[in-house]
């Protein structure tokens, strides 16, 4: 797999769009440090996170990546604060209560603070999950398809809150996705072409 | 937050599983602190009693038997022997022995034995009295601290004894024993024991004693304590030589060799009264009676025909092979037996052994069990938990750190498993104990806690570290991109 050359500036947001299978999971993935890529880079900063080693990349991901799924998974034995708190904890960032309920509360989360998570509703757990890739301040959030599984309400709602977080962190953001809906919010665009076409 | 916590809340929301493997856990650890207690409790008690005996001398039966009857104060007596025969053993000028204590078994009150015996066998357990003095006269008891405490026994109080060990029908009313000392606690034997002289038990089971109820109903009585009362000897012989529908008490007339007895009094009211004010007719009772093996040696011959149960040897020298044969030649020329106490609590420990070993092998069995319990749980919850442990290294969590927070799963389990399950065993001891006390005449306790018992600990630690061990390394590496990219 091959993907274009990609050079996103500090509070930018940029959209990623392609059709199913053109490999945007693997280009978030390889950004996120969730893979390593073959040959090339992937600077944040001025760090290039393809040469750190395993903990050093962990940590480093921890701090200043956030990440928000497509499906937003939990630590099933955690109510929704614990899910925060678990995010600063892995990060090695200092347990902080009140930024976790301050952000809540910007995010309408503030009366689900000690909720099950499975007992939220699909837009209240995708808050949620973007609460948790928000709470360590990172440099980078990374979206995959944040809003496929969302009604066009949630969908405007969600992107809406990153684009308006990630402004007042001056982080930049990277949204992956092939909903369409989006298409019209975002200036910067790659389009991904299909696999066979980039071989 | 820590990885001690997520993993404890882990561990609480498969509460079902966690339950199981919990259980098991504590059955495998309660089970073998259980053995530890009782084991290391009944050694320490059986050492603490051997009191130093070389030899017992008792009638021919089972030596076992001998040395539970006379040391220990378990098993039946094997019966009874002559002073006649005892008498070379009696002897303080035998060239072997140093000392001998002769013991006269039997009767118990309320489930405690009483031992006739002499001042000799306070001091094979260096037993020291706690207030009053020694047992001298006829039908003084010296108790046992425990005997004292549970049956609420003072000074002065008195007590009438009963045929045989268990909830005897027949009493020897006529002669209620006055308790004239209590030793203080020695941790031994004689704490669940009631002394007194020997003559006190011979007077009480010469024929008068009979009770006044239908022959009938003493027959009965009697065949009861057949199968390990020596004192029954004694009593069949006796029946045959008096005429018991003179069964008044009238000593004078059934002389049966109890001189002390021609002029008995049977006004048992008065027997209330201090002794010191009725020596002079209130016989049997405030009689001296005998209390030394140096008295009794020399009673004997007005007592050939005296029978005691047996005889604790103590040798000179227990390296003089002269001794180490006097054993067998008790065997071979007497009607006596002779058995050695470290030959036969070794003996008996072996026997105990096979049982003891069987029961530790089952505990083992469950501990593994519930090692393998624990594995299973932990590996079949990392497929649902895929998804958790993913996200927690996209928060940073490193490959260690889902290895550790697994481990952590399995030590949590170990841990309580084995808290638990040595509460559950001290407070089963504690409750056991009761029981035990009465089939071994020793107190139990689930109070005490053995240095085994951290090596347990140890062992539990390792069962919950292995079997999370293979869950910890599957766990530690899960690969993020392939799990969460497929939903």
């Amino acid at each position: 797999m091959n993907f274009p050359d990609l050079n996103c500036g500090d509070g930018e947001h940029w959209l990623i769009i392609g059709q199913s299978g053109c490999g945007k999971t693997t280009l978030l993935h390889l950004l996120g440090g969730l893979l390593r890529p073959g040959s090339g880079s992937v600077e944040i900063d001025t760090t290039d996170i393809a040469k750190l080693n395993g903990a050093n990349l962990d940590h480093f991901r921890g701090q200043h990546i956030g990440i928000v799924f497509q499906r937003p998974h939990f630590v099933r034995s955690l109510n929704v604060e614990q899910n925060l708190t678990l995010a600063q904890y892995l990060a090695g960032e200092k347990q902080d209560g009140d930024k976790v309920k301050s952000l809540l509360d910007k995010l309408n989360l503030g009366h689900q603070v000690i909720s099950r998570v499975d007992q939220l509703s699909q837009g209240e757990q995708q808050r949620v999950a973007i609460a948790r890739a928000l709470i360590n301040d990172p440099k980078v959030i990374l979206a995959d398809e944040p809003t496929s599984a969302l009604d066009d309400q949630n969908c405007d709602e969600v992107i809406d809150l990153l684009e308006k977080h990630a402004e007042l962190q001056g982080a930049t953001l990277i949204i992956v996705t092939h909903d369409q809906r989006l298409k019209d919010k975002f200036e910067n665009q790659v389009v991904l072409e299909p696999i066979s076409a980039s071989v | 937050m820590n990885l001690f916590g997520i993993s404890w809340k882990n561990i609480r929301v498969k509460p079902l599983s966690t339950l199981l493997s919990l259980i098991l856990f504590v059955l495998g650890v309660g089970l073998i602190s259980l053995l530890l207690l009782v084991n290391k409790q009944m050694t320490d008690k059986f050492e603490k009693s051997h009191g130093g005996v070389n030899l017992v001398v008792g009638a021919k039966g089972s030596p076992l038997q001998l040395i539970l009857s006379s040391i220990y104060h378990i098993d039946f007596p094997t019966g009874n022997i002559s002073l006649e025969e005892a008498r070379p053993f009696l002897n303080p000028k035998h060239p072997l022995i140093e000392k001998t204590v002769p013991m006269s078994l039997g009767d118990s009150y309320s489930g405690y034995r009483i031992v006739g015996t002499t001042h000799e066998y306070l001091d094979v357990y260096a037993a020291e009295v706690d207030e009053g003095k020694l047992f001298k006269n006829n039908f003084e008891a010296t108790l046992g601290a425990r005997v004292a405490e549970e049956l609420g026994l003072d000074i002065g109080d008195q007590f009438a004894s009963a045929h045989g060990f268990g909830d005897s029908h027949m009493h020897h009313d006529e002669h209620p024993f006055t308790v004239v000392s209590i030793l203080k606690p020695s941790g031994t034997v004689l704490d669940q024991l009631i002394l007194s002289n020997l003559s006190s038990i011979w007077v009480s089971h010469a024929p008068h004693d009979e009770s006044e109820t239908a022959t009938g109903t003493s027959e009965e009585d009697h065949s009861d304590h057949d199968h390990g009362d020596g004192h029954n000897h004694d009593h069949d012989h006796e029946h045959g030589d008096h005429d018991h529908s003179e069964h008044d008490h009238d000593h004078g007339e059934n002389d049966h060799g109890e001189h002390d007895h021609s002029e008995h009094d049977h006004d048992h009211g008065e027997h209330d009264h201090g002794d010191h004010d009725h020596a002079h007719h209130d016989h049997g009772h405030s009689e001296p009676g005998i209390y030394t093996t140096n008295d009794l040696f020399e009673a004997i011959p007005e007592n050939e025909e005296k029978e005691i149960t047996s005889m604790l040897i103590f040798y000179k020298s227990e390296t003089d092979f002269r001794a180490l044969n006097m054993g067998r030649g008790i065997n071979d020329n007497t009607d006596m037996q002779s058995a050695n106490p470290v030959y036969q609590t070794a003996r008996l420990f072996e026997m105990m052994g096979v049982g003891e070993r069987a029961l530790r092998a089952l505990a083992l069995i469950i501990v593994i069990v519930s090692g393998l319990s624990v594995f299973i749980s932990l590996f079949s919850s990392l497929k649902e938990r895929r998804y958790e442990l993913a996200i927690m290294r996209v928060m940073g969590a490193s490959r260690s750190k889902l290895f550790l927070l697994v481990i952590i799963e399995g030590l949590i389990i170990a841990i309580l498993g084995f808290l638990i399950g040595i509460g559950v065993s001290h407070f089963a001891m504690e409750v056991l104990a009761r029981y035990m006390q009465d089939a071994y005449q020793y107190s139990f306790t689930g109070m005490m806690f053995l240095k085994e018992e951290l090596i347990l600990l140890g062992g539990a630690l390792i069962v919950g570290f292995i079997a999370a061990l293979i869950p910890a390394i599957q766990a530690s590496k899960t690969d993020i991109s392939e799990t969460l990219s497929t939903n």
